[in-house]
């Protein structure tokens, strides 16, 4: 039964230039208890969709077509007041971002029943033990005293909770949910989602799902409708899609998708080039242009979405037939790594930070351990992947590398290098020279007011081993290896997509030759095709120069992908450490296990075989961390002696070492017999 | 999409020196394709001006401003007039408007058109010297707390506070009381008085750029302090500097002309507008309009173009984030 029917829906925003037409042309029906994923990249017009079917556009945002059919009524033309009587009561949405969502200065308790007394007119009293009840519907611990908390006093994954209790308190009929575990660490995402699945069950609700991740996806929706550009390329039930796609940006977008079960050191497809201006008029069809199918016909005139039966359907001239022969590519020039030649080698690294008063005369004495006693070893050309959950301390080792922390205690030593006796500012250069940082965030790590030219040429004007002949055709060099155009020197960072920023801070860290490049979250902040071209490249590299790397992330897949060797830590502590298909295939540590299980994969099957031994409850407090074992309170095997002993690092096969009293038995499999 | 080498050339280059990585070098040159193209947009500044100029009550406020100023410096090269003989001017003392005299005289016998001039150059130059000073104060003083930080920053910005607590206008005056009031210490007085504000501000975005990750860039590839200070923090704090430069070149007048309307502006036998107010009120009573009306309806509307031109520039610079 067809609950809510959007057809031809036009989406349009009045920018200064033009207008934008973010949605053009969508037609979705979804029914009663169903899970549908929207899925596409930034851009797509997923959430503009989502925000339609709530009219809650920006300002100078407004639907300028087509109709939204619920209960009998087209929302598109309701009054506001009539569609305030249905936001919240009869359509939900739980918004992406728990941390900013909820009001900071009213209670739990309060904020959820603020709806149930809108819509249902209910007393302050019911209205408490309404919320009360959908707290318990979501599984929130101790539910009671929630009731008085204020939104600051909870993490994340309990924040997004309360979203959701929200959102069900008037027991909506839909619920539209909006990338709501992006923000949320993987085992606290496996948890948000059954939850989700769960209700959707017990209250027969009809679940709109958006997403760019293939992986939830995968693992949660009934039918997918992907998005690229404003328009549906394709819609299916989610097997199809994963299975017999026909749209080709369809096969390209699954192609591009690291996999947790990969094999190590292979090549990702990715997407060339970026999607097209929306505020541009385009002809023909929207992915021609980085289309690898596309013909004339393609560039000239646009495909209508055709019916291929059983409710697959598709926009494309030359259909594809199921996912792309990834013809696993291991790269046979990546060189076996020499293990007792040493680069970096970190020991006994301890990091504390103080936590600061209120005011300079009260000092709390108290400190966050971030980093404790850490152990390990970067070998020459090798990529060494870092993981684990938010605040677990992986960045803080980054920053404590490229020495923009000083470290509590412990020691980095660095093959070749000896800064003895060196000034301040010379012994920073000459660290500079050998590890160099890839940050984050593309929009944040280039500054606004520099050129592209002169951001890359900063770090030879500091160390001064060039000529300035040398440096601008050291810059020119570093372009074209990150595969920029010679213009691109002469532009400012806002003229740059986020996958071009990226490459520009990649060329920046490559600068002065460095040995060693420390990648923090390089592409976590890229669309899933642009990401695999920043991965394809970063491997290239590693090729061509020899380089080292330190990749620090949370995505498994992605450091599967790339690292030779992974340590895995938690709360501070690396827990393992191993070869980087050893670790994945037979991880040996508790943690590890239940990091690998909460990871959705993003293949139908496998993603929903793999649900077993879910890591549950919290990540404890840094600043008091638990005695013994640090993993222990969410540890299936802990007992008394986790509790009162710290577990050793012991090497437990070659080169595989697990800090752990009961250590997984290594599982034989096929893959680590090879 | 153009390559500065030639393609083939640069790869037996590299071959030469590492063998083996024919594959790797290929794959290179492939990705140099797959990054798409960069889209070229208007230049920062052509945007800036374009909303500038979008912005009429700015544009307005901002041919308004040139014009007094040429008025003032430019004007008494055409229109001459005494403004210093008191012996001379003593037998056409209060006289209203009238030939010879556009804007009548005040209670020397000074000519009011001239004199508006006169006074002019004395509190233009007087506002600008002082909003230079209070602007290089408050930008070093600020930028220094906020990237410094801890507990040198709270000392610093307690202080800022105390001050900020201290009436402007009384400080002014207790200063002035205390040092005299020649030109140069007017100057100094004003601009020594004018930062506070200026200084939390800056301090504000000193903290949110050091944080900053190009910031944090810097420091890992070897820089010091002072790049960072001077190419990174500064040039991004540019909108703030010129929108605080603004209000401070109007807050200076302003200041200086309530000084003069108190009686301690500038000592004669220069003047300012303040002074000439002052002078023009006490003569009001007796009904010489024209000695306060012209110097009332000019400085006003100078301070307020000066406010409008400070909000332009504000949005311009907001603008242009958002529209990134």
């Amino acid at each position: 039964m067809t609950i809510l029917s959007i057809k031809n829906l036009r989406t349009s925003f009045a920018m200064r230039a033009a207008d934008v037409v973010a949605v053009d042309g969508v037609s979705i029906d979804i029914a009663a208890g169903e899970c549908v994923g929207i899925v596409g990249e930034s851009g797509c017009g997923k959430t503009t969709t989502g925000l339609s079917i709530m009219r809650l556009l920006p300002k100078n945002g407004q639907v300028s077509g087509g109709q939204i059919f619920f209960d009998g009524k087209d929302l598109a033309t309701l009054s506001e007041k009539e569609m305030r009587s249905v936001r919240g009561n009869s359509i939900a949405l739980i918004p992406q971002d728990p941390m900013t969502s909820l009001n900071p200065v009213m209670r739990i308790g309060d904020q959820i029943a603020e709806g149930y007394i809108i819509h249902r007119g209910a007393s302050k009293e019911e209205a408490r033990q309404r919320a009360l009840e959908v707290l318990r519907m979501v599984e929130m611990p101790m539910p009671e005293e929630r009731l008085n908390q204020f939104p600051h006093e909870l993490s994340g994954g309990l924040r997004q909770r309360v979203m959701i209790a929200m959102a069900l308190v008037c027991e909506p009929k839909v619920l539209i949910a909006d990338e709501p575990t992006t923000a949320l660490d993987v085992t606290i995402q496996a948890q948000i989602l059954d939850i989700l699945d769960g209700l959707r069950e017990k209250l027969n609700m009809a679940v709109i799902l958006i997403t760019h991740d293939m992986g939830v996806i995968a693992s949660r929706t009934d039918r997918v409708v992907v998005m690229y550009a404003g328009k549906v390329v394709e819609e299916a039930d989610t097997k199809t899609v994963f299975t017999r796609m026909n749209h080709p940006y369809t096969q390209a977008l699954l192609a591009s998708v690291p996999k947790i079960d990969n094999i190590t050191g292979g090549r990702l497809l990715s997407i060339p080039g970026l999607p097209p201006d929306l505020s541009k008029t385009i002809v023909g069809c929207r992915f021609a242009p980085r289309c690898t199918y596309a013909t004339d016909q393609c560039r000239t005139s646009e495909p209508a979405i055709q019916d291929a039966g059983q409710g697959h359907a598709f926009a494309c001239f030359n259909p594809t037939n199921g996912p792309a022969a990834v013809d696993v590519q291991i790269n046979t020039a990546r060189k076996a790594i020499d293990a007792t030649k040493p680069l970096l080698t970190v020991s006994n690294l301890v990091k504390e930070f103080p936590i600061r008063g209120a005011n300079i005369f009260r000092r709390t004495g108290l400190k966050v351990s971030a980093v404790a006693d850490v152990t390990f070893e970067v070998r020459e050309g090798e990529t060494f992947g870092l993981v684990g959950e938010s605040g677990c301390g992986k960045t803080t080792i980054g920053r404590l590398i490229t020495g923009l922390e000083e470290i509590t205690s412990g020691d980095i030593s660095f093959a070749g290098t000896n800064v003895d006796g060196l000034s301040k500012g010379a012994r920073r250069r000459a660290l500079a020279r050998n590890r160099q940082m890839m940050f984050q965030d593309p929009y944040a790590s280039l500054d606004p007011r520099k050129r592209v030219g002169d951001i890359i040429r900063e770090p030879l004007e500091i160390q001064k081993t060039l000529s300035r002949k040398d440096m601008d055709e050291r810059v020119d060099q570093l372009l074209h290896e990150v595969g920029l155009p010679l213009a691109a020197a002469e532009r400012y960072p806002h003229e740059f997509s986020g996958g071009q920023r990226q490459r520009v801070g990649l060329a920046r860290s490559l600068a002065l030759e460095p040995k060693l490049v420390i990648a923090d979250e390089p592409v976590s902040a890229l669309d899933v095709s642009i990401q695999a071209q920043i991965l394809n490249l970063m491997q290239d590299l590693q090729e061509a120069r020899g380089l080292s790397y330190i990749l620090i992330s949370h995505d498994l897949a992605v450091v599967r992908y790339i690292a030779h060797r992974i340590g895995v830590m938690y709360l501070g502590k690396l827990v393992e450490v191993g070869p980087a298909e050893e670790v994945f295939s037979a991880p040996r540590h508790h943690y590890t296990q239940g990091l690998l299980n909460a990871v959705p994969s993003a293949d139908v099957e496998g993603s929903r075989e793999r649900r077993g031994g879910q890591i549950q409850g919290e990540l404890p407090s840094a600043a008091n961390p638990p005695s013994g074992c640090r993993f222990r309170t969410r540890c299936p095997a802990a007992t008394d002696i986790c509790a009162n002993e710290e577990p050793k690092m012991q090497e437990i096969s070659n080169g595989h070492t697990v800090a752990c009293h009961f250590p997984l038995e290594a599982a034989v499999t096929i893959r680590s017999a090879q | 999409m153009t390559f500065p080498t030639d393609w083939e050339a640069e790869k037996m280059a590299v071959l030469d020196n590492q063998p083996g990585h024919e594959a790797a070098l290929d794959a290179l040159h492939q990705a140099a394709n797959a990054a798409g193209d960069v889209h070229g947009t208007e230049r920062m500044w052509q945007q800036m001006l374009r909303l500038f100029v979008s912005n009429k009550l700015a544009v307005a406020s901002l041919v308004y401003v040139i014009a007094v100023v040429l008025f003032c410096f430019v004007g008494p090269f055409f229109y001459h007039s005494n403004q210093t003989d008191a012996s001379a001017s003593i037998f056409h003392v209060n006289l209203p408007p009238q030939k010879g005299f556009p804007l009548g005289t005040d209670y020397m016998g000074f000519d009011i058109l001239g004199r508006l001039m006169f006074a002019g150059q004395s509190s233009l130059e007087l506002g600008f010297l002082a909003a230079i000073i209070s602007l290089v104060v408050g930008v070093g003083y600020g930028v220094f707390s906020g990237y410094v930080g801890g507990w040198i920053d709270s000392l610093l910005m307690r202080f800022v506070d105390v001050m900020l607590s201290i009436p402007g206008l009384f400080l002014l005056l207790a200063t002035i009381s205390l040092f005299g009031r020649s030109k140069v210490l007017l100057i100094l007085v004003l601009g020594l008085t004018g930062w506070f504000g200026d200084a939390r501000l800056l301090r504000g975005e000193a903290i949110a750029l050091r944080d900053r990750e190009f910031a944090q860039a810097v420091r890992a590839m070897g820089g010091g302090s002072g790049r960072i200070i001077w190419r990174h923090i500064l040039p991004n704090t540019v909108s703030t500097m010129m929108t605080v430069s603004t209000f401070a070149l109007a807050g200076s007048i302003l200041a200086l002309t309530s000084l003069g309307f108190l009686g301690l502006g500038i000592p004669l036998p220069e003047t300012d507008w303040g002074t000439m107010i002052q002078f023009g009120s006490d003569n009001f009573q007796i009904g010489c309009w024209w000695q306060v009306y012209p110097v009332c309806g000019l400085f006003l509307v100078l301070i307020i173009s000066f406010n409008y031109i400070g909000d332009a520039m504000r949005d311009m610079f907001e603008v242009r984030l958002r529209e990134r």
